[in-house]
């Protein structure tokens, strides 16, 4: 016999139960950046590893679900790829929460993989505290900031395709008011809105920038589509966002909302989302394949080095799509100028957010 | 009034799951699964929308899809709490462990590793921005309280949250008549769950209820296990979402997650302060043997 749950014990229960939502909501939880480089940290020279001989065993762990169509697929792909091109034994895992982060990257790296590509921010402090138990294995951190010995940052400047969703989303606007969703605030995170913000005054010095909203959810479509309305009805009229599978309902609310005499645009982010709806004007899209395919090759033959050197639009990490079947057009100008700063950015004479000046070749 | 439509749309999920947990916990069962059976029906609901021929499919034939699921993960759970007098606070995890394993499964498989987006048709509007489930939940409210506390049905399923084996010596079925608030709970939970994929996104994704079921089980205990209760409590916690919201809509500079917090706290401070006058039903949560 089972003692009955009093009253009082459930509404403790109740109780304890929505403290650790506020408490989640204010603390944040799911996908986060490490903060910046303590001083000196940037400078440790990285371990050159040697050629590998015998197997090449590539692994990779995901924040979240690989089914997201987004951030995570995209990391499959490139691992498909590497398993194609360089011939590796690949496997991967999904660590849903930071408990099980440091036992997924330990468990590869002591079945003697070679890389293991650890798919966000947030594994950064777990890679960098167990290197040294795994000198054979290099761990690889993309948005990561630090370099470690066996652990390399890769830097995705997304910035850099925010800067012309930003002259994009100005030129657009016919309300003069533009606004951004996201998910938790970081460092990374923050650039790309920044960078949004900067593009879009450059274009129309006079456009008002909402600050940046957030959902607390990478995933949580209801909420990122409930927040989209809000801003759509304060007249914001463009909405850049950077969600993981929220981002469908940005979209789902633009559509929604959008009216031929009073239309309403959002850009994607992350991967090629155009296809999604005639009111995304275009994306800015990350091919982490460019990045993690030469990364392991390098690996491979023993020329790999960690390093911070950031991949942009230069290298075809970054790219900026616009979407051919988008429902307004673009004007001659708003074209032109956004095609000069595509330019300036490529040749490094442009650094939307304060991009580092060294680009990859 | 569209800050009356946001509240409304956050609303409507965690109402419709709420009435159903109300009924089965005034029959003597705690359902701590709510969140595993609207994440079925949310997935189920889009398996239906997208079982028709023609894209993006029907949407009506998800809500039959999503009380269906609901229906079913209601009665495995029937099954181990009523019949087999298990743990019901354990066998509600086991469900939403389940829940969350079995629609990501299907998912991957149906829809493939990469995923992606996937897009079905929503429910139709019928005012404003408002489909058939909002309008069903707010006219379900009055009549489930009615229910309750006027009719002989309501009297029996109170007596068996209440005094079961009183209930049994005067002829009420304890079993049977939990299995029925049991089947009932999880059939509003699938239509929550319906509302969250079809009837306002138009997709599925991953754990997609992530926490209403157990919000939903907050606004129960606030609501006083009463329908026009949990009505209330799920207008404070829908008007506390679209009010950080609006909030941030405006640009108004506080940390965000003050915004984000606000829901729970308002909800917490409801359950903390609210009326204390309503008593839990006395044998909540004690499986009932028959002797």
């Amino acid at each position: 016999m089972i003692p009955p749950l009093r009253p009082m014990l459930s509404r403790r229960l109740m109780i304890s139960a929505l403290s650790t939502f506020a408490v989640l909501s204010l603390f944040g939880c799911g996908r986060t950046e490490p903060e910046a480089t303590p001083p000196g940290g940037a400078t440790t020279p990285g371990k050159k590893a040697e050629a590998v001989s015998g197997a090449f065993k590539v692994a990779l762990v995901t924040p979240g679900s690989v089914s997201d169509g987004g951030w995570n697929a995209s990391a499959l792909a490139a691992l498909n790829q590497i398993k194609g091109e360089l011939g590796a034994e690949t496997q991967n895992v999904e660590a849903k929460d930071a408990s099980t982060q440091e036992e997924n990257l330990r468990s590869y790296a002591s079945k003697g993989y070679n890389i293991v590509f650890a798919h966000g921010g947030e594994f950064e402090a777990v890679a960098l505290k167990i290197e040294k138990d795994f000198p054979k294995t290099l761990f690889v951190i993309p948005s990561g900031r630090t370099i470690g010995t066996n652990t390399t940052p890769v830097v995705l400047n997304l910035k850099e395709g925010a800067y012309l969703a930003g002259m994009l989303a100005a030129g657009m606007s016919k309300t003069g008011k533009i606004a951004s969703v996201g998910a938790t605030k970081s460092a990374v995170v923050e650039e790309v809105f920044k960078a949004y913000e900067e593009g879009a005054k450059a274009y129309k010095p006079t456009i008002e920038v909402i600050p940046t909203a957030y959902t607390n959810d990478w995933e949580d479509v209801g909420k990122a589509q409930q927040q989209t309305m809000a801003l759509l009805s304060n007249g914001a009229d463009v909405i850049l966002q950077d969600l993981d599978q929220g981002a469908k309902g940005v979209f789902q609310a633009v559509d929604e909302t959008s009216k031929p005499d009073k239309p309403v645009f959002a850009i994607g982010t992350n991967s090629d989302q155009n296809a999604l709806s005639k009111n995304i004007l275009a994306s800015a899209t990350i091919d982490i394949t460019k990045a993690y395919v030469p990364i392991a090759k390098q690996v491979k033959e023993g020329t790999f080095k960690p390093n911070d050197t950031p991949y942009g639009m230069k290298s075809g990490v970054i790219g900026f799509v616009f979407n051919p079947a988008a429902s307004a057009p673009l004007s001659a100008d708003l074209k032109a100028k956004i095609d000069e700063a595509t330019k300036k950015i490529i040749d490094g004479t442009l650094f939307p957010a304060n991009s580092p000046a060294k680009a990859k070749p | 009034m569209d800050i009356l439509i946001s509240i409304l749309m956050v609303a409507t999920p965690l109402l419709l799951a709420a009435l159903g947990e109300a009924i089965v916990q005034k029959s003597g069962i705690v359902n701590v699964g709510l969140e595993g059976m609207m994440l079925t029906g949310a997935f189920a609901a889009t398996l239906g929308a997208l079982s028709t021929p023609g894209h993006p499919g029907n949407a009506v034939l998800g809500l039959l899809y999503a009380l269906l699921a609901g229906g079913a993960m209601a009665a495995l759970f029937a099954f181990f709490v009523v019949k087999l007098e298990a743990n019901q606070v354990v066998v509600g995890v086991v469900v939403n462990l389940l829940a969350l394993g079995l629609t990501g499964t299907i998912y991957r498989a149906k829809f493939g590793q990469g995923g992606g987006f996937i897009s079905t048709q929503i429910l139709p509007h019928l005012l404003g921005k408002l489909n058939g489930l909002t309008l069903f939940a707010f006219f379900a409210t009055p009549l489930i309280w009615f229910w309750v506390n006027r009719t002989r049905g309501g009297l029996e399923l109170r007596s068996c949250g209440e005094q079961p084996l009183s209930a049994e010596a005067s002829g009420i079925s304890v079993l049977k008549t939990r299995t029925g608030a049991i089947l009932f709970g999880g059939m509003m939970a699938g239509l929550a769950g319906a509302y969250l994929s079809i009837g306002s996104t138009g997709t599925f994704s991953e754990n997609m209820s992530s926490g209403r079921g157990f919000i939903a089980l907050a606004i129960v205990t606030s609501g006083r296990w009463s329908a026009v209760g949990c009505l209330i409590a799920a207008l404070v916690f829908g008007g506390a979402e679209a009010l950080q919201f609006q909030g941030q809509a405006l640009g108004i500079h506080l940390p965000y997650q003050v915004f984000n917090a606000l829901p729970y706290v308002v909800t917490l401070l409801v359950l903390a302060f609210g009326g204390k006058s309503a008593q839990a039903p006395a044998s909540l949560g004690r499986p009932y043997h028959k002797s």
